[in-house]
């Protein structure tokens, strides 16, 4: 008989010390303006904060904690949607950023990518929580087309840092829901749109966890499936919900997601390497509504690995069912296999997923250009893979690759010789100071 | 004679990174080569030895010509100008003859034919975009063994190898232009390195064999000798501006503090006892500061040793390494600093020689200074020139005969 020690034993007295809690953390303008909106509607268990350096942006949150970050430098205005600055104001209250997120199990970190602090900050958060053993959930929102190339690069390069750190990075592309929306709509019902579904989905995932219900999901499993190996890629969520208790409800849910802009008309679905789907609703889920679905996913896309999750939490007034699914891309390579290529492949990835976003997007007709040919999906990917370009190596000549990796760059400074041709003998640039190559340290 | 033959006056002129220097000498019978005056201005047109800012520099190099030639009281014309900068660039050919004689000695027509050989195969780096400043005849092979000459040797093929100092033809170009638009006739642009081996290195010296090495501001220069004649030279764009900059990024200054206390202070080799010792100054603004003593030391000597191993992988490279008996002297205004040459002796393992100019006559005391070998050398050059042209005595008192072949003609 193996005596358990009374010291792990979890007392009545600790068990709050062992209960999940999550922080829903708003980075930047877009997400401390989700995260406020996301806090009228506060689930049980979840805290929600602010985090921003714009003091007019900070004014206009309400219900949930407001924290101002970089007074000192930025004195209370935003970074001038610059990566860099957003970064070592991150760098330098890293302590702070440390004290913020300790001790919570799970975060859900909600950033706008297209300017300066959401993209600079979250992913330096996301790094840090992951040093504290909370597991990362980050929703990102991709900028629109419109705004600007600029907004998409700086976006791609922070969703690159981002699906480093995060254990699932969750990509929302704003062009989708444009692309789907009415001609008539505006920005304002567009975000409330948005909004709407990245709460939805918050409140889902979270009440999975923290009610596990008939199909038991919990952040084990989550880590397991999406958190390890640089393979990591940028999943996609969708949400859908079915009123009432009818059979044909599942049916309703399924068009729906079919149709759900995030999801790109089902092709997002269709390529995915895992999907899971978690149900929320009061009552009359039965067995053979989740087995129904999961054929229809299997039936779509039979080589995904499909998770069901279901939970039937009391303080789910609405007598709804709620569905959210959040799809993962295929992880083309092998780990055991192929451990070096890992990179590689992964570049591969989140190439193919931008250019297929470019194809896909409608171009306006114009008198000169002619519209794009209608393609078929293997006609697509014979496209993309002959634009990849090869390893180790320059692309095609004036592709532009949005996805280009970027060079960590170390300023060296050469004082007087910045603005000569520079010197270098044996492919060292000997303009920089010798102690410095050499690598003394002068203290 | 009816009349006094006139004098004639030869002059270099050396535009460098950091100083415009222009020496004039007189040339005549009775003193072969005398100097009469030295101008000077600063430079500041100028970077790593190539010219950025061209009207500062007309205006610098008139300051300095004026100078000089107000100290002279003569009007100048026919000057040698120093061409240095990274751009400069050396290579081989080889003109091989097949001997005539029907006994296998070697003629002087069978010498011509090897040399002409020699200069109509240019190496392949020689092309429309470069500007040929020397050739230099190297020892000649007699089927391949080193012809010992007087000895009538008797072989079948004569092997004159040519070795060829090259640059950047817009970039030699540059300082001629500025030349004459003074209205001064730049008859004979020579590279630097070549210059401070006329001013500095006698027959014997050039015949052991030895290392020059110019540590100019922006430019380092080097020659090696051996046999008698240059084997290898090079320019290299690190200078006394790298020492500077090192010191001023490595120590926190501004770049005139550490200018001042690299020309004051300033040691090759660290000192032991400087450790933890501190070195005080006082800043433009009067304040007094002070900086660690063993790093100031510590940055110089990194920076001076990388130029010299650098000189000494160039020549390894090419074949060539210093032998015990052979020396290295050093010139440019890095050879002020302290130690330099002990520093230059152990990384080249030679002779630390003490510098020293050749022939020199005229204001001779203020010219003993190694930042003026090199204008000293480009004077000479002139005067060795115009004296082969006038065909007088003269001719044979500087004759670089040995030193330098027959030179393309740029003008």
């Amino acid at each position: 008989m193996i005596e358990i020690n009374p010291e792990n034993q979890v007392s009545p007295n600790n068990v709050f010390e062992h209960k999940l809690n999550a922080l829903v953390l708003g980075v930047g303008g877009a997400g401390g303006k989700i995260v406020s909106a996301l806090s009228r509607s506060a689930c049980e268990g979840l805290e929600y904060t602010v985090l921003d350096s714009d003091v007019q942006s900070l004014g206009q949150i309400t219900h949930c904690k407001a924290i101002q970050i970089g007074r000192k430098i930025l004195r209370g205005f935003g970074t001038g949607a610059s990566r860099e600055v957003a970064q070592s104001i991150a760098e330098m209250e890293k302590d702070a950023l440390r004290q913020l997120i300790g001790g919570y199990s799970l975060l859900f970190l909600i950033a706008g990518f297209g300017g300066g602090l959401g993209g600079g900050v979250a992913p330096v958060i996301a790094e840090l929580a992951a040093e504290e053993g909370v597991f990362v959930i980050a929703i990102s929102i991709f900028p629109f087309i419109c705004e600007g190339t600029d907004r998409s690069m700086r976006a791609t390069r922070s969703q690159d840092e981002m699906t480093v750190h995060a254990h699932l990075h969750i990509s929302l592309p704003n062009e989708l829901l444009a692309l789907h929306a009415n001609e008539n709509a505006n920005f304002v019902e567009l975000y409330e749109s948005s909004n709407r579904m990245i709460s939805d989905a918050v409140e889902g995932l979270w009440l999975s966890f923290f009610r596990p219900g008939p199909l038991a999901l919990d952040l084990g499993l989550l880590r397991s499936t999406f958190g390890f190996g640089e393979g990591k890629c940028v999943g996609t969520l969708a949400v859908a919900s079915a009123p009432g208790v009818s059979k044909s409800r599942v049916e309703s849910l399924w068009d729906t997601l079919l149709a759900h802009p995030w999801l790109k008309e089902g092709s997002l679905l269709r390529s995915a390497g895992t999907v899971l789907a978690l149900f929320i609703g009061k009552d009359g889920f039965s067995l053979a509504d989740a087995e129904a679905f999961q054929r229809r996913i299997a039936s779509e896309n039979p080589g995904a690995k499909i998770m069901l999750g279901a939970c039937t939490p009391p303080e789910f007034n609405s007598d709804e069912l709620r569905i959210v699914l959040i799809t993962h891309p295929r992880r083309t390579v092998c780990n055991e296999e192929k451990p070096v290529q890992i990179n590689e492949e992964k570049e591969m990835v989140s190439f193919n997923e931008v250019s297929r976003e470019m194809l896909e997007k409608k171009r306006p007709p114009t008198r000169n250009v002619p519209p794009p040919p209608a393609l078929t999906n293997s006609q697509i990917e014979d496209i993309l893979k002959s634009q990849i370009p090869y390893s180790g190596g320059r692309g095609k000549r004036g592709y532009n690759d949005p996805n280009q990796g970027f060079l960590d760059l170390k300023i060296t400074s050469v004082g007087r010789f910045d603005q000569c041709e520079k010197t270098y003998y044996k492919n060292q640039p000997i303009d920089v100071p010798t102690y410095s190559r050499l690598g003394y340290i002068l203290d | 004679m009816l009349f006094k033959k006139r004098k004639q006056y030869a002059t270099g002129i050396e535009i460098g990174t950091s100083k415009i220097c222009v020496v004039i000498a007189e040339v005549s019978e009775k003193c072969p080569f005398k100097v009469l005056s030295v101008g000077q201005s600063v430079s500041s047109g100028v970077r790593k030895g190539v010219i950025f800012n061209t009207e500062a520099t007309i205006a610098e190099v008139r300051a300095a010509v004026a100078d000089a030639e107000s100290l002279a009281n003569v009007s100048i014309g026919e000057v040698c100008v120093g061409i240095t900068g990274g751009h400069i660039k050396s290579a081989f050919s080889v003109g091989e003859h097949m001997l005539e004689s029907a006994d296998g000695r070697v003629t002087e027509e069978d010498r011509e034919d090897a040399l002409k050989n020699a200069i109509e195969c240019p190496p392949k780096e020689i092309s429309e975009s470069v500007l040929v400043l020397h050739r230099i005849k190297q020892p000649s092979l007699l089927d391949g063994q080193l012809e010992e000459t007087g000895l009538n040797a008797r072989g079948r093929i004569l092997t004159q190898p040519l070795y060829w100092i090259y640059g950047n033809r817009n970039q030699i170009w540059e300082p001629i232009k500025i030349l004459q638009d003074l209205c001064l006739e730049p008859k004979y642009p020579v590279f630097n390195g070549f210059a401070a081996t006329i001013a500095l290195m006698d027959a014997e010296q050039r015949k052991k064999g030895g290392l020059i090495i110019d540590l100019g501001a922006g430019t380092t220069e080097f020659a090696f000798t051996h046999g008698g004649c240059i084997r290898y030279a090079g320019s290299l764009s690190i200078g006394g501006d790298h020492v500077s900059n090192d010191l001023a990024l490595g120590l926190k200054l501004e770049i005139g503090v550490a200018e001042n206390l690299k020309t004051f202070h300033g040691r090759a080799i660290c000192d032991p006892q400087a450790k933890n010792a501190l070195l005080p100054f006082k800043t433009p603004n009067g304040e007094n500061k002070s900086v660690r003593f063993d790093h100031f030391q510590l940055i110089m000597e990194l920076r001076l040793k990388e130029i010299f191993q650098i000189i000494r992988e160039t020549l390894a490279e090419a074949g060539l390494q210093l032998g015990q008996d052979q020396g290295v002297m050093l010139c440019g205004g890095g050879a002020c600093t302290q130690m330099i040459s002990s520093l230059a002796s152990s990384v080249f393992q030679a002779q630390p020689w003490p510098f020293r100019l050749n022939h020199l006559d005229g204001i001779c005391d203020s010219l003993k200074k190694p930042e003026f070998a090199t204008p000293i050398g480009l004077a000479r050059y002139c005067a060795s020139k115009m004296s082969r042209k006038t065909g007088g005595p003269l001719a044979n008192v500087f004759s670089l005969k040995g030193l330098t072949g027959k030179r393309k003609e740029t003008e």
